[in-house]
């Protein structure tokens, strides 16, 4: 099966397109180039989440069978370090250019692989069952993710 | 059609797993509990990016094989879609309605595209990574659509906001009734999404769940009346079924449903006993449907709100109480639903003799939860690679599933027909005693209907289209 052949890289080299798409069509919508304000919109939607997307395929590249949940559980996780330690450190930088959130990212990822490696056959008690299985994957990462933020906001100059 | 929408029902679930982590953060977090600011930003974080975790969610849950890939290009194509569609107007904002829309899009394109074994592009892992590329490329194409059609649609759903806001109580009761109706096909997410995270607006957040935690005191209304139900009256319902059962088996119908009953009172998860006996005594799950529109219908009236981040249990009911308004009525409330509940559904059973579990005819099971369970807690699925660690006749792939349930269902020899209907197999076969009732449970089954000699219903689930597929080539 494919699921033999696909493995990390592949996964990345798909975010990376992804990016640069995102970055054409920025390029193609500034006022030098086309100078059609849509492109640059749709351009900058892509490139100004290029931390979240790096998150989501680091964590699926690494997840066995490159599953959904760690993709979500990546995304939740980058969102609750930011915000996490954001609102503990008033002096740090959340903007798309600030290399805060590239950590956030980085981080978020890594920590997303590993909690789905790890977590996605948990069997909870029956009246938690909900939460079990795959389910399980996003929430352990969430607050995994918050004591990043804690770490973070306390540490990041 | 059912079947899509049944599958868009379950997509919806694992976004929906991440909501409890949000309340609890946002509710911890908060100056009248343990007054850690940094949490509550953490847990208002996720209510803020809600709309792309469901498009991440729905796109996973839609994609063969719940490809993460699939996530990546709903993430992009929502936010591609958002972005595109503000340049063109910019008071569009595509919220949770754009976000599913983004979704269930990429669910489906991704199936479509990725399909195509495109040679040499094993290094951008196959036909998905070529297919999250022309979602990207489409997402850009169609958020011009969307910036053009966006203002009618948000037209059509204040239209409809505002009349069900002008129904009132009445429109409560009538999304209760309905909501519950739709339990047995796994729809009911659909129509909570619209209520919980679309209807009306208050300080830029919508939906009754959103306002409710963002301080609309007129919020609630279409949760509150849920919480006598789940903590009170489907618990009452419960213990009529044991008490009613046969003695040589209440007992074992008092751990199934009992553990079920208290799964209900403490988290709000109602479907184990729902499924006990909504196959078994249909009618019966009507009158429950009505009951709670008009439990939602009088709570409403009485102008009782209240909210939660999971669902209408004990947990939610605590950390929500300070956010409640005349919250602590939901318990008086709440003990008259249940009796109402015992003596309904008691008497109804006795007279109309039902078969609720452990009334059944020798033979027969009983049916418990399992539907709305990921595939790994139940056990009903391991991944590939832990397949071809185990040696153990449990470990099951999809292939093996198959397999596994013919040997079940007697061997190929004894099933005669098989079709799925909606989260049944039904069943033709030489005999039904062939059937093992164990085996099947273990394989992740609910119920086990033998009706007569040669034919019998198998609940196993919104996989039961799968896996008639999935059988059907090995008869």
């Amino acid at each position: 099966m494919s699921a033999k052949v696909s493995t990390f890289s592949p996964i990345l080299l798909v975010v990376a397109v992804v990016l640069g798409i995102g970055a054409i069509l920025y390029w193609l919508g500034l006022p030098t180039v086309l100078h059609v304000p849509f492109l640059v919109s749709v351009g900058y939607a892509i490139l100004s989440n290029y931390a979240a997307a790096l998150a989501i395929g680091i964590a699926v590249g690494m997840a066995k069978e490159h599953q959904g949940a760690a993709a979500l559980a990546a995304f939740l996780g980058y969102e609750v370090i930011i915000q996490g330690a954001s609102a503990l450190s008033k002096s740090i930088p959340t903007d798309d250019k600030s290399a805060f959130i590239l950590v956030a990212g980085l981080t978020a990822g890594v920590l997303a692989g590993v909690m789905y490696n790890r977590f996605y056959r948990t069997k909870l008690p029956a009246w938690l069952g909900f939460f079990g299985g795959r389910r399980f994957v996003p929430l352990v990462t969430a607050l995994a993710s918050l004591f990043v933020a804690l770490i973070l906001g306390h540490t990041w100059r | 059609m059912l079947g899509q929408l049944q599958r868009i029902g379950k997509a919806l679930m694992l976004p929906i797993a991440v909501l409890p982590v949000a309340g609890l953060l946002l509710r911890l977090g908060q100056p009248d509990t343990l007054n850690i600011p940094f949490m509550a930003a953490a847990g208002n974080a996720v209510f803020n990016f809600l709309p792309a975790i469901f498009a991440i969610g729905i796109a996973v849950g839609l994609a063969k094989d719940n490809h993460g890939l699939a996530g990546l290009a709903g993430f992009v194509a929502f936010q591609v879609l958002s972005y595109g569609s503000q340049a063109i107007h910019s008071d569009n904002n595509l919220s949770y309605l754009g976000a599913i829309v983004a979704g269930l899009l990429t669910g489906w394109l991704f199936n479509l595209f990725s399909r195509a074994r495109v040679r040499g592009l094993d290094f951008l892992a196959g036909g998905r990574g070529l297919a999250v590329i022309l979602i990207t490329l489409t997402s850009v194409m169609l958020s011009l659509v969307f910036g053009v059609v966006w203002p009618f649609v948000q037209d059509a759903f204040n239209t409809l906001g505002h009349w069900l806001a002008a129904t009132g109580a009445v429109g409560a009761g009538l999304y209760g009734l309905l909501n519950r109706l739709l339990i047995p096909f796994g729809l009911h997410h659909v129509i909570n999404t619209y209520i919980w995270f679309v209807y009306g607006s208050y300080h830029g957040v919508s939906g009754d769940l959103n306002r409710f935690f963002a301080g609309d005191p007129t919020a609630g209304g279409y949760m509150a009346g849920f919480f006598p139900i789940m903590m009170f009256g489907l618990p009452g319902a419960a213990l009529a079924m044991i008490l009613a059962a046969r003695p040589e088996r209440r007992q074992a119908v008092a751990g199934v449903l009992g553990s079920a009953a208290f799964t209900a009172f403490l988290t709000g998860v109602t479907e184990p006993i729902e499924f006990a006996f909504m196959f078994l005594a249909p009618l019966l799950f009507v009158l429950h449907a009505v009951l709670t529109g008009l439990t939602l219908m009088v709570v409403y009236a009485l102008g009782i709100r209240d909210g939660f981040t999971f669902s209408a249990g004990l947990i939610d009911y605590i950390l929500n109480r300070n956010h409640a308004t005349h919250g602590w009525w939901l318990i008086p409330i709440g003990l008259v639903v249940g009796v109402l509940y015992f003596v309904v559904f008691y008497f109804s059973i006795r007279i109309f003799d039902i078969k609720t579990p452990g009334r059944e005819l020798e033979g027969a099971g009983t049916a418990g939860g399992g539907f709305i369970l990921d595939e790994y807690q139940v056990g009903a699925a391991t991944s590939r690679e832990d397949e071809e660690n185990t040696t153990s006749i449990f470990g099951r792939s999809s292939e093996h599933r198959a397999l596994e349930y013919v040997r079940a269902l007697g061997g190929a020899e004894n099933i005669l027909e098989i079709e799925a209907c909606t989260t049944r197999l039904r069943l033709n076969v030489k005999d039904v005693e062939k059937i093992d009732e164990l085996w099947l449970k273990q394989l992740g089954a609910s119920g086990v209907m033998k009706l007569n000699r040669h034919n019998a219903q198998i609940v196993v689930g919104t996989i039961a289209d799968l896996l008639v597929d999935e059988i059907k080539p090995l008869l």
